[in-house]
């Protein structure tokens, strides 16, 4: 369960989310819809600890625990997980190294025995077979030279060896044509379960046909302004954000 | 701070033209090498060498060492740090392990003795010219090794200095790769307890030859290390070298590749890893004096706490030296408020038809993979010491010798933890 009360955050003395105020099951897919600059990606930031946001105002309760208080890796070890809508290039660090010393940490912290490096290679082979990643991407620099679709798929990837209990989706349709659409939509369903939150953040209904949303909320200048069922996605692809915009101005 | 009681008097400068001409005087201090007592023991022994030696002495005692006024040595005080040190002929033989048969064998006595005098023949290529006086005067016997032409020496040299002795150290090693052939040296310095070495390296690769030069320097924080190599390379010859090194009190590598026939590479990696309240200056000059050369330096230098890190690259690029290929970049990541790094990138060319090209970096560690990394559950700590490895990867990877590799890995990663528990 994941309580948003009253969020406000700047970035750079600007305010962007203005008194947002959301609660997510577990177990459900929530959806994110909003138009450009509406605050989306900054949310996504926030609930992962990324500390050039300032929250100003309100609280984030994650399964009754203070997530503010948190650094980002202690939220990543208690179940947090964003999917970056840019995931970062890092030269110089290969992707199972990387991998490796991100599911030990996590392990760690939860009081989990670490892998060895036999162990997680075959955890990862495995991982990666089912989403479709190439074998030769473990052993390459992070993201470095990668596609847009590889990209995400390698988000998914670290989403499906770290296990969160929430994790948030930024855009993780945007650049993807659709067969890569279905591959990462296909890695989401796989991990969907009973105790594990999604957040999927979207522009677009496009990719909630292929992830099934249970509920939808509409974010508009830095609050959500609606909550409905997938039904009401279908009616912002039809209607647009205007009438959204205008209630809040 | 200057005591104008003790400075020297100062001679006012000169203006010819546009240029202001500052007296010589001021650039070197006598007065460090004022009581420095002649080797007499050196100068009486047949090698043949006494000549130089005392010329060298003599040289060297008369004008002193460089100071900052120096332009060469703007960054680097040694006058300051040596003061105190006992210039005293070293005692001790060689530390080499690797195929000995090469060791001393096979070389033309004339031809040593021509290298042994290039530097106080004062042939403008060999800067710095006072180091190179001093080590002539104090060294104990050069170390010659000389590949034969068409040899291929798989298993590599291994010059280990740890076991030196004394409190001033002249080493001279002179390796030659003939024609054809190809060989690999590695040295290392590892806290060995001389307060001041002060080594001197020549190398001639011939036509078509290739040498491999590792040099590993992890010395005690109280050294004072200047060292002075100069190379010269033969058409389609390639030399390849890779320094690593953690500073000291003092660090001058002072490096001079001489490319003098066509086609032929020269590439130069160095990663310097500084803490505390270290310095390292690293000095290149390629000097392309043939065409169609290329040569290549990457150098990555991570700073701490209030450590000093300098890099002076120079390509020059003869007027002969037409399609010359010469590439130059230098990325200093600063961890610490209190470091330093300056970078002096300088390119001199002559000849019309060149392709060069250098950048220079400093900067921090980048917000944005740090923060990618510790959204995945590494500590703060854990992911900065990833991208900190990272960011010297590139130049340790020019590294083939896969058991090198991984002796450098290890003194990275002794680096890291140091500073993690510090």
């Amino acid at each position: 369960m994941i309580e948003i009360d009253n969020l406000h955050v700047e970035i750079d003395g600007k305010e962007i989310l203005k008194g947002l105020t959301l609660t997510l099951e577990p177990g459900k897919v929530h959806a994110i819809m909003g138009p450009n600059g509406s605050g989306k990606s900054t949310l996504a930031y926030v609930l992962a600890g990324n500390d050039r946001y300032e929250v100003t105002k309100g609280t984030i309760k994650f399964n009754g625990e203070d997530l503010l208080e948190m650094e980002a890796d202690e939220r990543a070890a208690a179940g947090v997980f964003l999917a970056f809508q840019y995931p970062v290039e890092i030269p110089g660090v290969q992707m199972s190294n990387f991998l490796k010393t991100a599911v030990n940490a996590v392990r760690k912290n939860r009081g989990e025995e670490e892998l060895d490096a036999l162990a997680f290679l075959k955890l990862a082979k495995q991982k990666m077979k089912a989403l479709g990643v190439k074998d030769d991407m473990i052993k390459r620099p992070v993201n470095v030279g990668a596609s847009g679709g590889e990209k995400k798929r390698n988000e998914v990837l670290q989403m499906a060896m770290l296990e969160p209990k929430f994790a948030v989706l930024d855009e993780t349709d945007s650049g993807l044509d659709i067969d890569a659409l279905k591959i990462v939509a296909e890695g989401v369903n796989q991990l969907r379960e009973a105790e594990r939150t999604f957040l999927v953040i979207t522009h677009y209904q496009r990719l909630l046909d292929y992830i099934k949303p249970d509920v939808v909320h509409v974010l508009a200048d830095g609050k959500i302004v609606e909550t409905g069922g997938p039904e009401l996605a279908h009616h912002l692809e039809e209607k647009g954000y205007a009438g959204f915009l205008e209630d809040a101005a | 701070m200057n005591n104008p009681k003790t400075e020297p008097p100062t001679e006012p400068p000169t203006k010819v033209g546009n240029i202001m001409t500052f007296p010589q005087k001021t650039r070197y201090a006598p007065d460090t090498v004022a009581s420095l007592q002649a080797p007499a023991q050196f100068f009486d022994v047949s090698d043949g060498l006494a000549v130089l030696r005392q010329e060298a002495f003599e040289r060297v005692k008369a004008q002193g060492l460089p100071t900052p006024k120096l332009e060469r040595w703007k960054y680097t005080p040694l006058a300051r740090a040596v003061k105190n040190i006992e210039i005293v002929p070293e005692l001790g033989g060689d530390h080499i392990k690797g195929p000995m048969q090469y060791v001393g064998q096979d070389h033309n006595e004339d031809d040593i003795h021509a290298l042994l005098s290039a530097p106080a023949m004062g042939a403008e290529k060999y800067k710095d010219m006072a180091l190179w006086d001093l080590n002539t005067a104090y060294m104990t016997a050069p170390m010659v090794i000389s590949i034969p032409e068409g040899e291929s020496v798989d298993e590599p040299f291994v010059i280990d200095y740890q076991s030196l002795k004394s409190s001033f150290s002249c080493k001279r090693v002179i390796f030659i790769v003939k024609k054809n052939a190809s060989a690999t040296l590695i040295e290392t310095y590892k806290g060995a307890p001389s307060q001041w070495y002060n080594h001197a390296i020549q190398i001639v690769v011939e036509d078509g030859a290739r040498f491999d030069h590792i040099c590993i320097t992890d010395n005690d924080k109280d050294a004072v290390f200047t060292r002075n190599v100069h190379v010269e390379q033969g058409e389609k010859s390639f030399y390849n070298v890779f320094y690593f090194n953690t500073g000291a009190k003092l660090s001058r590598m002072q490096i001079q590749a001489d490319v003098n026939g066509s086609h032929a590479r020269c590439d130069l990696s160095i990663v310097n890893m500084l803490n505390g309240g270290r310095h390292s200056d690293s000095t290149v000059e390629v000097c392309h004096n043939a065409p169609d050369g290329q040569s290549n330096q990457l150098v990555r230098t991570v700073l701490d706490d209030h450590a000093q890190g300098i890099f002076q690259g120079k390509v020059y690029v003869d007027r002969v030296a037409q399609r010359t290929d010469g590439y130059q970049l230098a990325n200093s990541l600063v961890l610490a408020e209190g470091a330093e790094m300056d970078t002096k990138p300088e390119l001199e060319i002559y000849a019309d038809d060149v392709k060069c090209s250098h950048g220079s970096t400093i900067g921090q560690i980048d917000e944005e993979p740090l923060f990618y990394l510790r959204s995945r559950g590494l500590s703060e700590e854990q992911a900065r010491t990833m991208l900190i490895e990272a960011f010297i990867t590139e130049a340790v990877d020019t590294v083939e010798n896969e058991d090198v590799r991984t002796q450098i890995l290890e003194t990275v990663q002794n680096w890291l933890k140091s500073k993690a528990e510090a």
